[in-house]
C-alpha cells in the first residue's frame, strides 16, 4: 500500500510529504530496538521527534515514520527528512490505535 | 568497480551530525548499485557503531573499504574504552545516561545488532586508550 493512500485512510497529518510503497509496520521508542527488528519498507510509529529518527529510517529502509499522541518533529527533523525524501506523518491518536488501524488495513 | 576508500570523522556528542558518517556510506553503497538488503546489513551496523562513539566514547573515524564482493567498516575512537567487552555485547547491557535514554538510545542493542548483520566482527578496546570495532558484510552469502 502506499503511504499516501495510508494518510488517507486513517486521516493522518503530513508534515513531510513525500510517496513509498509500505509493507509492514512497526512500533517502537527504542532506536537500537527499532534497527534490530524493523523489516523493510515498514511504517514506524513513534513518539520520538528529534533528528536522529530520519537517520533510523533512512539506515533501516523505513518507508514512513508516523508520530503519535500529538506530538510534532523538530525543526531540523522536518529539514533532514525533506532532504532524505523520508515522509512524516502526525496523528494525535495513540500508538495502539494507530497500529490496531493499519492492521485492520492489511499492513502486516 | 575499484576499490573506494572512505574516512569520516565522527564527533563526540554532536547529536546534529550524528549518523551523518553512515548516511554518507549508504549514498555511496547505493550510487554503486549494491543490492539493498545488503546495504541495510551494512548501515545498520555501522550507524551502531557510529552512534556509541556519538553517545559513549569520544571523537572518532569511521573507515570503510568497499569491494565489488565486500564492505570493511572499521570505526575507531579515543577513549574511554570499554571495560568488560564480553558483556557490552549482551543484549540489554547499557550505560548509557538518562538524558540519552530520552532519544530513545541506550536499549543495550546496538552491538548485538551489529553482531547480528555482519559476517565477520572484531571489537577490540582499551581503558582509557579507545575502543575498535572493525566488521566486514559480505555480498555473497557468508
Ligand atoms: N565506543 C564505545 N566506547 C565506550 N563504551 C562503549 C562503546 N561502545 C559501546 N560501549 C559500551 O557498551 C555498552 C553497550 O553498547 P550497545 O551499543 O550494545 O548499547 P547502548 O549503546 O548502550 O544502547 P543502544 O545501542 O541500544 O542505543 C554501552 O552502554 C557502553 O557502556
Ligand atoms: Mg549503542
Amino acid at each position: 500500500m502506499k503511504v499516501s493512500q495510508i494518510k488517507e485512510k486513517l486521516n493522518l497529518e503530513y508534515v513531510v510529504q513525500s510517496d513509498n510503497e509500505a509493507v509492514s509496520g512497526y512500533a517502537s521508542d527504542l532506536l537500537s530496538v527499532v534497527m534490530g527488528k524493523v523489516k523493510p519498507q515498514s511504517v514506524w510509529l513513534t513518539v520520538q521527534t528529534h533528528k536522529n529518527i530520519v537517520a533510523v529510517a533512512k539506515m533501516a529502509d523505513i518507508s514512513a515514520i508516523v508520530i503519535c499522541d500529538g506530538f510534532s518533529p523538530d525543526d531540523d527533523t522536518v529539514e533532514a527528512a525533506q532532504k532524505e525524501n523520508i515522509p512524516i506523518l502526525k496523528t494525535d491518536k495513540g500508538v495502539f490505535e494507530i497500529a490496531g488501524m493499519l492492521y485492520e488495513s492489511g499492513i502486516r | 568497480m575499484t576499490t573506494i576508500e572512505l574516512d569520516f570523522e565522527i564527533k563526540h556528542n554532536d547529536f546534529d551530525r550524528a549518523g551523518s558518517a553512515s548516511s554518507g556510506l549508504k549514498n555511496t553503497l547505493k550510487q554503486i548499485g549494491y543490492p539493498p538488503d545488503i546495504i541495510k546489513r551494512i548501515v545498520v551496523s555501522s550507524y551502531e557503531a557510529e552512534m556509541n562513539v556519538v553517545v559513549h566514547a569520544s571523537d572518532g573515524h569511521l573507515r570503510a573499504v568497499i569491494t565489488p564482493d565486500e564492505v570493511h567498516v572499521t570505526v575507531k575512537d579515543n577513549g574511554p574504552g570499554i571495560e568488560n567487552v564480553e558483556m557490552a555485547m549482551k543484549e540489554g547491557y547499557s550505560t548509557a545516561p538518562e538524558r540519552i535514554r530520552e532519544l530513545g538510545f541506550g536499549a543495550g542493542m546496538g552491538l548485538p545488532n551489529i553482531k547480528k548483520n555482519t559476517d565477520e566482527l572484531k571489537v577490540e578496546s582499551f581503558v582509557p586508550t579507545g575502543t575498535t570495532v572493525d566488521f566486514i558484510v559480505r555480498r555473497s552469502n557468508g
